[in-house]
């Protein structure tokens, strides 16, 4: 897995040239590169988008691991890129070179990527699942802004890749779910060719693994009678085209699911040869063609859908937004993040008000300590989350449930953060009650040295404002900070009970005093 | 319904049918003189090249022992017998008429005469210029045993027998090669006008020069033609600039096809050069004339007998480009639609030219297919590389008969800094297009030239071709997706209005043909009207033959070969073929169908024919603009409407002058007509204004 300092991250993101941006996707049956010029207003037109096949994926399906004749023969097309680039002026290395699910299973992958440096010049970053998720959404945007009907609607989107299928839930816009299912149009076609099954037989084969995310989502999805089924990916651009007479590409295209179920009963009685050559698909996407259509309609009918709706975009569009708007940690992101935080707290039944309340102090001692920590809005949003969620593994047992805590947060989608930055959030919320960071922690050692301090900062923070709700009524009300030479002193604006908060300041404000050189008192007026 | 069996001509006696309507054009007395001579040449090179790659590859497949039969049911060995035979025929057809057109020429002041026939003071200078350029240039090769010569594929050379040496048996032969180092003909003074002596008939004459000392028993002229039907392979070749240099060396020496000797020479000299170049006695074509008369091609721009030619039709500027402007925001103010001949080909040039002088253009792409020698295109292609823009051209190695010159060129376009790709594996690159991308203040604007013809400056004053200059951001869009998928940036890709070959033109092609079908089975109007070079392509012909079962009314033009039969009841009887020979060679391709009442346009690069449908990187470019599409639809109409130079194909396979009707009309004079009108009205529109030269002012 390719562990990114928050620096290393920032600085991966190109700064626009002159409106241009280029991102290459380094996909599981693909190599894209698109280059895309600014209109203004956040807009943008696609001025090149090139595409060659690599059996990444199918590689990564049979042995786990990427051959040397696929290492350089990706190297060879992202220096072929470059020729385009050139074209343009963009320095090669202002562009966004990622690479997804394929990639990141690879047990060469470390490997992959030292190899694509050296021989190309680019740097590519191996994009988390949740990452992933969250270029979706921001890819779809711009449609979902057109859309008036889309604040009343939810989107299931769904984008079935080679070796993984992306599911995003969205309602008003901003993601309620976000889920990778280990279900992939290459996977399918592994266990056809295996177990010597015809194409015909796909029905029961790609069944068989879509039932855990057919379970899952009905668990997941609510709003079935507004919801909207979003499939993306180039399997689905190619039922579009066949099954819409005008298919332009644009926005998001009303697909009937019958006309879907034909498209897929025709490809799947053809033979590979004979698809590619009917349809004039290259081989690669004449095998994945037949399993993600299926994928598709399997999940479609499971929703109890008569109409799907295809999108021209691809996750590749967020990349380019990000990189055309210099979006990188902005509220937009932020609202996004803490929106699926308190999603999850309410699905772990937390004390809403208790986090809420948490997270405002949390934040505002941020601010206030700003000169001391030096922390970025990133380590603000980390906080703010965790705030938001340390309590959620009272779910499992109030019990050690910081460490329950963690465990959730580690293993919930925030789309658009690294791993990286979710385990960040979990060590935080970890750490709000009991033992400080300590050398025999293995989550916390496992960090690197910047890390452990990030953790540390913040979760001083964290205990701290835990402590001044320790009875979770907000009884202290608006409070202000008064902070003075050693000293941080927390004062109700009313005179009030504040017994139970100076016990748990007792209890908690040891990590604060060791990192910012200062005791916590709570004194009223 | 059903199609029958016999609803296909065999392409190589279509192919004759062809030429013999070029050399129509030299029967035509109503033609001038020396153009009457240069249709006479035209049709010669045209059967030399048919000789080279049909008739190599009849005789390929007859040794290979392909019996295979084509779509008209005849076997290879049908094909060349009936091929044969028409070719003799045209070959004598050609020698004959070369003797009446000397005739009159020879009334008229131009005169090709015998040594014999020279006065004194022409043999005096005709002495002096063989001593001085003929003799010494060239140097007689003995024909021994043992010691193969390979004589060059089409090259005139003399062949001398000569009698036994003392104490030798048996005829001695050697070999005069006419090579480029001497004229073809030698002019010698006359006071009626002009006078030429072959090159040939002067060497005959004076041929015991090269051979003192030897008596010369027989002197005759001769040429060889070699196979041409041989193409690189591909999958053998990894470096494609070496293999195609193999290949020209390669087709230097493959198997001689064809003898063609003087009607005099005797049974001993034609037996010999059988059997030396390995030929078979039905190789051998005696000729009553000189040979390789497409060397008289030269004589139609002979100067000082403007009467014997036709009157002179300056290609027309066009009224939509001004020369003086940068061409950019004039294509932007809107889309250009050029006609060639009839029109200049110089906002061609401009367009690259313009291209290489623009800070604003950041790149420039483009495919040369067959170039110019000397070609302006090419030069501001360097010049636009030289000044630091990204240029990218496809220039196809494998173009026949250009591969030398096409190897040249990309030699000179790499040395400049440009990116040359030389073609596409197991493709030939065939489409005409030029990009240009250009950042301007509103952002990334892309300019693009479709054309039916090549970027050639030279057969752009003869060829009738058209070309479409556009800055339409879907169209710039699908050939920027053209380009990324030739120069192997990307798999090809869905393009949103242009067709490529071999990915979907035939598709798109069919498509719109069943759809006015369709549309006549319903009893709605419908109509298919095309022009292309050749129609070969079955699939094409049966859907067309359908759209005429169902009452879709279809008119075809098609210049050269058609394999289509018209006119057959219950097939093809609502299905039209014209073909028109004139002084512009057609050579635009276009196709309009009805379409319910809103005509679909496209122009196109590829014939319909399965090499440019399958094996061909070909462009079909819809023409959207409404007032190109008026200008397009209009000049198709008028090739349905000449009388003058149409002939009409019949079902027999035979084609009949159109009958004149009341009012003449000639589609290219037509044409060239509306063009000078255009042009003159667009001058007439300019405002009178002096433009003074004043001194440049300091900065």
């Amino acid at each position: 897995m390719g562990s990114k300092s928050l620096a290393k991250t920032e600085k991966d993101r190109p700064t626009p040239t002159r409106s241009l941006a280029a991102v290459m996707d380094i996909g599981s049956t693909f190599i894209r590169m698109t280059i895309a010029e600014g209109t203004g207003a956040g807009g943008f037109t696609i001025l090149e988008r090139v595409v060659q096949s690599v059996a990444i994926g199918r590689e990564v399906v049979a042995s786990k691991r990427l051959s040397n004749a696929t290492i350089e023969k990706c190297a060879a097309i992202l220096r072929s890129y470059q020729g385009l680039l050139k074209e343009y002026a963009i320095p090669a290395e202002t562009v966004r070179v990622v690479a997804t699910a394929a990639v990141r299973e690879a047990a060469n992958c470390d490997a992959f990527i030292d190899r694509l440096s050296v021989a190309s010049g680019v740097r590519v970053s191996v994009l988390d699942v949740s990452e992933v998720s969250y270029y979706h959404h921001l890819a779809l945007q711009p449609v979902l802004a057109r859309d008036k009907k889309a604040e009343k609607t939810a989107y299931c989107v769904m984008e079935i890749g080679g070796l993984a299928t992306e599911v995003l839930y969205l309602v008003k816009r901003e993601i309620r779910f976000a889920q990778t299912y280990d279900n992939g149009s290459l996977r399918i076609r592994q266990q056809l060719q295996e177990s010597g099954m015809p194409d015909r037989r796909m029905t029961e084969v790609a069944g068989g693994r879509a039932r855990e995310m057919e379970l899952n989502l009905a668990q997941n999805i609510r709003d079935l009678d507004a919801l909207r089924l979003v499939l993306l990916g180039r399997e689905m651009r190619f039922a579009a085209s066949r099954i819409l007479e005008d298919w332009s590409g644009e926005g998001l295209a009303a697909v009937s699911v019958s006309a879907l179920a034909k498209l897929v009963r025709e490809v799947v009685a053809l033979p590979l040869d004979e698809l590619a050559r009917v349809h004039r698909l290259a081989y690669p996407d004449a095998e994945t063609l037949g399993p993600a259509l299926m994928i598709a309609l399997r999940m479609a009918k499971a929703l109890g859908l008569k109409t799907v709706y295809i999108g021209g975009m691809s996750f590749c569009d967020g990349l380019v937004i990000e990189a055309m708007e210099g979006l990188v940690w902005d509220k937009r992101m932020s609202r996004h993040i803490l929106r699926i935080a308190q999603e999850t707290g309410l699905k772990y039944r937390h004390d809403a008000r208790h986090a809420r309340h948490v997270a405002q102090l949390a934040t505002r001692l941020f601010d206030l300590l700003q000169t001391e920590h030096r922390c970025t809005p990133l380590h603000r949003l980390i906080l703010e989350a965790a705030a938001w969620l340390h309590d959620i593994g009272v779910f499992i047992n109030a019990r050690g449930h910081h460490k329950h805590s963690m465990y959730i947060i580690q293993h919930t989608e925030f789309p658009g953060l690294s791993a990286r930055i979710i385990n960040l959030i979990a060590l935080v919320a970890r750490y709000h009650r009991k033992a400080v960071p300590q050398p025999v922690h293995p989550d916390y050692m496992a960090l690197s040295h910047d890390d452990r301090l990030v953790v540390c900062k913040l979760a001083a923070l964290l205990r701290v404002a835990d402590a001044f709700d320790r009875v979770h009524d907000q009884s202290l009300g608006e409070v202000r900070f008064d902070l003075q030479e050693g000293l941080l002193t927390c004062i109700p604006a009313q005179p009030v009970d504040i017994s139970a908060e100076q016990l748990a300041l007792a209890e908690k404000g040891d990590l604060f005093e060791q990192i910012y050189g200062r005791r916590c008192l709570i004194r009223n007026p | 319904m059903k199609l029958c069996a016999d609803r296909f001509f065999n392409r190589e006696l279509s192919w004759l049918a062809f030429n013999q309507r070029v050399l129509d054009e030299a029967l035509d007395e109503g033609n001038p003189l020396l153009e009457r001579l240069k249709f006479l040449a035209i049709s010669a090179s045209n059967l030399d090249e048919f000789y080279m790659v049909r008739v190599g590859g009849l005789k390929l497949m007859l040794e290979e022992g392909r019996h295979v039969r084509d779509e008209s049911g005849l076997t290879v060995r049908q094909q060349l017998q009936a091929v044969v035979r028409r070719i003799r025929k045209m070959l004598a057809d050609q020698s004959s008429l070369y003797k009446r057109l000397r005739a009159e020429l020879h009334g008229q002041g131009v005169q090709f005469l015998s040594v014999a026939a020279l006065n004194e003071a022409q043999t005096r200078v005709l002495t002096r210029r063989f001593e001085d350029d003929v003799l010494s240039a060239l140097t007689p090769v003995a024909l021994v045993e043992g010691r193969p010569y390979r004589p060059a594929n089409l090259l005139l050379h003399v062949a001398v027998r000569l009698a036994p040496a003392p104490g030798g048996e048996g005829d001695r032969y050697a070999l005069l090669p006419l090579g480029p180092n001497v004229a073809r003909f030698m002019q010698v003074p006359s006071p009626e006008g002009v006078a030429f002596v072959p090159v040939e008939e002067m060497v005959c004459e004076w041929v015991e020069r090269w051979f003192e000392g030897c008596e010369v028993l027989e002197c005759v002229p001769f040429r060889l033609t070699r196979n041409a039907d041989i193409e690189l392979r591909e999958e053998l070749a990894p470096d494609l600039l070496a293999g195609m240099q193999e290949l020209l060396d390669e087709r230097k020496e493959t198997a001689c096809i064809r003898l063609e000797i003087g009607r005099q020479a005797s049974r001993a000299m034609v037996a010999f050069l059988v059997r030396t170049f390995e030929l078979d006695r039905g190789d051998v074509y005696p000729v009553n004339g000189p040979l390789e008369l497409r060397a008289f091609m030269r004589f139609a721009s002979l100067d000082g007998f403007e009467s014997l030619k036709n009157e002179p039709w300056p290609p027309q500027p066009s009224p939509l480009v001004d020369l003086k402007e940068s061409i950019f925001p004039q294509i932007a103010a809107q889309n250009v639609l050029l006609h060639l001949p009839y029109e200049s080909f110089d906002p061609v040039v401009k367009f690259v030219g313009d291209a290489a002088a623009d800070p604003a253009v950041i790149a420039v792409k483009q495919v040369l297919y067959r170039t110019a020698s000397g070609s302006a295109v090419i030069d501001a292609l360097i010049r636009a590389a030289q000044s630091g823009k990204h240029v990218t051209v496809l220039i196809e190695l494998k173009a026949r008969f250009d591969e030398a010159r096409n190897i040249t060129q990309a030699q000179r376009l790499e040395q400049a800094g440009v990116e040359v790709i030389y073609g596409v594996r197991n493709l030939k690159t065939h489409a005409k297009v030029c990009l240009v991308v250009r950042r301007e203040p509103q952002g990334i604007v892309r300019y693009v030239h479709f054309g039916t013809g090549n970027y050639n400056e030279s057969t752009a004053r003869l060829y009738s071709d058209l070309g479409y200059f556009t800055c339409d951001p879907d169209l710039g869009r699908d050939a920027a997706a053209f380009f990324n998928a030739v120069a192997g940036y990307s798999q090809p890709q869905a393009l949103s209005r242009l067709c490529m070959s071999p990915f979907n033109l035939r598709e798109t092609l069919l498509e719109v043909i069943d759809a006015e079908t369709a549309r006549a089975r319903g009893g709605e109007k419908a109509s298919v009207t095309i022009k292309v070079n050749t129609l070969t392509d079955t699939e094409m012909i049966d859907h067309l033959y359908r759209a005429s079962q169902a009452g879709v009314k279809v008119q075809l033009n098609v210049r050269g070969i058609c394999c289509l039969r018209p006119g057959v009841k219950g097939l093809s009887e609502n299905i039209a073929v014209v073909s028109i020979v004139d002084r512009f060679l057609e050579h635009a391709r276009i196709c309009a169908f009805h379409n319910g009442g809103s005509e679909k346009i496209y122009i196109a690069s590829a014939d319909w024919m399965p090499r440019n449908l399958d094996r061909r990187v070909e462009l079909m470019v819809p023409i959207v603009d409404k007032t190109a599409r008026r200008q397009v639809s209009q000049i198709l109409k008028g090739y349905f409407r000449d009388n003058r130079k149409a002939r009409r194909l019949l079902s027999d396979g035979t084609y009949v002058r159109a009958e004149e009707g009341k009012s003449a009309f000639r589609v290219q004079e037509e044409l060239y007509r509306q063009a000078c009108l255009a042009a003159r009205r667009k001058e007439q529109t300019k405002p009178t204004v002096l433009e003074p030269y004043r001194p440049k002012q300091a900065e």
